[in-house]
């Protein structure tokens, strides 16, 4: 069982870096290279601290929240958009509605997965 | 009992998960076919315009009501795709994906994904001279885009179809619907990268927007940031049909994306700065009926002497 949810645990958390990393990539092929420092700093620290514990402990602490914030601000300015003024471009719009707010959701649930204090202690150790 | 509904609700999810990333991004394509367009090219702008803002049905089972959507946007290249094939010219689909105008919303949501929709009247003679002409397809929500901008479509469709009657065409014109004007000139910056990207030489870009306006039907047009040379051409051609012409420092639509990577470019317009302009704008009342159509004809009429001066000098 432990196994078990320490694999599901190491499949959340490479998921995400990967994800951000892809998106990432995307960016950077259209001239934008923010969100690829970003993610290659993310994924070096994760990198160079692998063996160091109680550091990952708090990176992982840290990236989960992270995604928390990014997935709670996407539902927010969804939902605002949706049920108050329309906030948004249509861009936007179509980022963040349904389909939208579903990824977010999913990515929330993900952050909180991660942030469980027991499981982070228990993948790490 | 406790466990066999986590285990319930782990397998939900990993569903969620697997339907979100095997969703299909993009809508379904469309197969149109137009029959029996009018002869007369007024009759076909007004069917254009009717049809781009849900005045007429597109077919059976489509309607645009608006042009925001992926799907609407997908209708409205369908749609424009078949009106220019019955000229005899294929349409070529430009696709681009973009960043966003703040690297702060790139960490939020995906790049802008558009595309633009082009067709070429090639010269008569071999020439690589190119003069754009352009105009937007998309609208802001929930709006049908009568005067913005399905009015400046029809109008490229009227300059289109008598260009194709000139004998002699010493330069291409190339004729563009912009995806994404109403999100920061998206779709324009990205066809001015194309065509920097493919050296195109490129004689002028002429954008047109909201062209259907005129209550006090003076029939005058305004030309945004016009080039010296191609200002005056406008100004000999509008004197000789009897229309007033007024210059303008507007520069918040398409032709800014060319002028920034240093082309020559203008807009031309109703009179918006003079305060002859649709009230309508970006609402839901900029419908069929609030559209000039003799005012359009006579912008077409316009637009078609300068350019047939254009592609007939050297």
């Amino acid at each position: 069982m432990i196994y078990k949810s320490r694999t599901l645990y190491s499949i959340i958390l490479v998921l995400s870096l990967v994800l951000f990393l892809a998106k990432s990539i995307q960016y950077a092929l259209l001239g934008s290279y923010l969100p690829i420092v970003l993610s290659l700093g993310t994924c070096m620290l994760f990198y160079f601290n692998r063996n160091r514990k109680r550091t990952l402990k708090i990176l992982i602490k840290i990236w989960a929240i992270l995604i928390i914030i990014w997935a709670i601000m996407r539902i927010a300015i969804g939902l605002a958009d949706r049920f108050g003024k329309e906030l948004m471009e249509n861009h936007l719009q179509e980022n963040l509605g349904t389909k939208g707010i579903l990824i977010s959701l999913v990515f929330l649930i993900g952050g909180f997965y991660l942030l469980g204090k027991k499981r982070r202690h228990q993948w790490v150790n | 009992m406790v466990r066999q509904l986590f285990e319930k609700m782990k397998l939900i999810y990993t569903l969620v998960i697997l339907t979100l990333l095997l969703g299909c991004n993009n809508p379904k394509d469309i197969n149109l076919k137009i029959e029996n367009l009018p002869q007369r090219t007024i009759d076909v702008q007004r069917e254009l315009v009717s049809v781009l803002t849900g005045n007429n049905r597109l077919s059976s089972d489509h309607v645009i009501n608006s042009r925001t959507t992926p799907k609407e946007r997908l209708l409205t290249r369908r749609y424009l795709s078949e009106v220019f094939n019955q000229l005899n010219l294929n349409t070529i689909e430009h696709h681009y994906r973009q960043p966003n105008a703040n690297f702060l919303i790139d960490l939020l949501v995906s790049p802008f994904k558009g595309t633009n929709l082009y067709t070429i009247i090639p010269s008569t003679t071999n020439s690589e001279d190119y003069i754009v002409l352009g105009a937007h397809y998309d609208t802001a929500r929930n709006c049908p885009g009568a005067n913005d901008n399905a009015s400046a479509m029809a109008l490229l469709y009227g300059v289109s179809k008598k260009l194709l009657n000139v004998p002699l065409r010493q330069k291409n014109v190339m004729i563009v619907f912009f995806d994404q004007e109403e999100e920061e000139l998206v779709g324009s910056k990205a066809f001015a990268k194309y065509l920097k990207k493919n050296d195109y030489e490129v004689h002028s870009v002429h954008t047109f927007d909201q062209v259907g306006w005129d209550k006090d039907l003076d029939k005058a047009v305004e030309i945004e940031l016009a080039p010296k040379e191609i200002e005056d051409i406008y100004k000999a051609k509008a004197k000789a049909l009897q229309i007033p012409i007024h210059t303008t420092k507007v520069n918040s639509t398409d032709h800014q994306s060319f002028r920034d990577l240093g082309y020559n470019a203008l807009g031309i317009t109703e009179e918006f700065a003079n305060g002859d302009t649709t009230p309508f704008k970006d609402t839901p009342n900029d419908t069929f009926d609030t559209v000039d159509f003799d005012f359009l004809e006579s912008s077409t009429n316009l637009v078609f002497e300068v350019v047939h001066h254009l592609i007939t000098q050297n």
